[in-house]
């Protein structure tokens, strides 16, 4: 144990060994890693202000225009306590009239002062944002809704839930390969440096290798330097992006949009942090283990 | 201790060594010798692993060279010990991390190192370098350190090539004196070396004389053996 802990020690002294060349691709470690961070913070963000405006299902429901009111009343309860229900705006035949007139302009309101109101018992309903086999829910969904007393028809709100479900497609395709590569960027550029270190210590672990030294006792101190390397460049590219996103999470935050950025949710941050230490310890031992 | 039988080496179409036999006991003495290019580092080399052996057998310490795997290659470096001409030793570290550095490497506690290897520097005549620099030692005080870290762990065997070959004629003789100081605590040493006069200096060890890879005579107690089977008592 006593060695393992000098080892860790001696890959951490190794850095100096090649101060620029350590810093270059400490820089590159947070460079990738902001970048990353920067492009998850992104679609993180995007997905969720889809998830909350606009990928919500929604349906609305007719009534025949001699459908019993207090059937339609039932039926609204009813409808309150499906799964997964967001809101349920409910119109008599008279509030869908007022509602309506008090969209027109002035001039026309008064030809919707009417007694009786022509419109049905109306009733909208929205649903949170689903995932899996989406579909077949609202098929069943819609088949319930017409099923219900005195409906006279149902229509959905297909198109704003297909662009939610196109983008989340579009950003889960996109995302991985682009990680990949950023991932590939990092690993090439710790393995690089670490094989610039064993280069430069190769007079060392020759007499290593000399007196009896096993294949570990000379990796290790790369190793450590590595997930250092990695390690350290995650936290300030994490760091960076707090930065970046302590002074730009109010960019789009005024009227219509209201949207307020919100940071990395703690596993994705972790994880950004975690990886390129990972990256920085397996890059090193492809270039050490020749 | 050490079994070499019809040991050949080629480096690409040049035989390095040709069908060569010999064997070493426990604690015998032995000075390989030969002009430049005779082959004499390539079986240091081949000795200590640092080459494969592809033809012949070889048995140093115990192990078989012709079937060591890599992960085993440690083990025996651990009982076979290697000094060069060129020192191999650290500049940037002082001398007392260059001897340690062998003792390190087997995970011995620190008190067991810093007692051996102040032993062996104070034996060696470095105390007072100690915590000096090995690069700012001079050529000999560098092929002490080499010594030292070659013996602070008590090898089986100590391997040397040219270990005089940067030094000045007494410098040269008190390190083979050193080395025989070590020889005489049950060390074997095999010894390379293209000069006669430190040969002719030790008439009780045995030589071996290596020209153009091939074993051309055998030195033992006085007596010359020439491959040819003739021999010739030096008086």
């Amino acid at each position: 144990m006593r060695v393992f802990f000098k080892l860790l020690g001696q890959g951490v002294r190794d850095i100096a060994l090649h101060p620029w060349a350590q810093l270059m691709t400490l820089l590159a470690v947070t460079f990738i890693t902001f970048l990353a961070g920067l492009m998850l913070l992104g679609v993180g963000n995007l997905d969720n202000e889809l998830r909350v405006t606009r990928g919500e299902v929604a349906f609305q429901i007719y009534w025949k225009e001699n459908a019993s009111p207090e059937r339609v009343k039932t039926a609204w309860r009813s409808l309150r306590g499906m799964d997964g229900v967001v809101e349920v705006l409910t119109y008599t035949p008279k509030q869908a009239l007022k509602d309506l007139s008090s969209t027109l302009p002035g001039g026309s309101r008064g030809l919707l002062q009417a007694e009786s109101s022509p419109l049905p018992y109306t009733a909208v309903i929205k649903f949170a944002h689903r995932s899996g086999d989406v579909a077949s829910w609202k098929k069943a969904t819609l088949a319930a809704l017409k099923g219900l007393p005195d409906v006279r028809s149902v229509r959905s709100s297909s198109l704003k839930d297909e662009v939610s479900r196109a983008w989340q497609e579009l950003s889960s395709t996109f995302m991985a390969p682009v990680l990949v590569f950023l991932v590939l960027i990092l690993s090439m550029a710790v393995g690089n440096t670490m094989k610039l270190s064993l280069i430069s210590r190769q007079d060392e672990i020759e007499i290593l290798k000399l007196v009896g030294a096993k294949n570990w006792y000379i990796r290790t101190p790369l190793l450590v330097g590595g997930a250092l390397l990695g390690s350290v460049g995650g936290l300030l590219g994490v760091a960076g992006l707090y930065a970046a996103w302590w002074n730009l999470k109010d960019t789009f935050n005024f009227a219509p949009l209201y949207w307020e950025l919100h940071f990395l949710p703690v596993d994705q941050a972790l994880m950004l942090i975690l990886i390129p230490m990972l990256v920085g310890c397996v890059s090193s031992w492809v270039a050490v283990r020749n | 201790m050490l079994n070499v039988t019809n040991l050949s080496h080629n480096f690409g179409p040049y035989w390095a060594l040709k069908n060569c036999s010999f064997s070493l006991d426990k604690g015998e003495f032995l000075f390989l010798t030969g002009s430049s290019g005779a082959g004499k580092t390539t079986l240091l080399r081949l000795l200590y692993a640092s080459l494969p052996v592809m033809r012949g057998n070889v048995t140093v310490a115990g192990y078989n060279l012709r079937a060591l795997p890599a992960r085993k290659v440690p083990d025996l470096r651990r009982q076979v010990s290697v000094v060069f001409q060129d020192f191999k030793i650290l500049p940037y570290r002082t001398v007392y991390q260059n001897v340690a550095m062998a003792l390190e490497v087997r995970g011995l506690n620190q008190v067991h190192i810093d007692r051996r290897v102040r032993a062996v520097v104070r034996g060696l005549g470095l105390e007072s370098r100690i915590n000096m620099l090995c690069g700012e030692l001079s050529g000999g005080e560098q092929q002490r350190v080499a010594v030292a870290r070659s013996v602070v762990v008590n090898p089986k065997i100590l391997l040397a090539d040219e270990p005089t070959g940067n030094l000045d004629e007494e410098l040269a003789a008190r390190m083979i004196g050193i080395f025989k100081q070590f020889h005489m605590h049950g060390t074997t040493v095999v010894l390379a070396t293209h000069s006669s006069d430190i040969v002719r200096m030790h008439p009780e060890a045995r030589q071996l004389r290596l020209e153009h890879g091939k074993i051309v005579a055998a030195n033992w107690r006085g007596a010359e053996i020439f491959s040819d089977g003739i021999s010739e008592v030096h008086v």
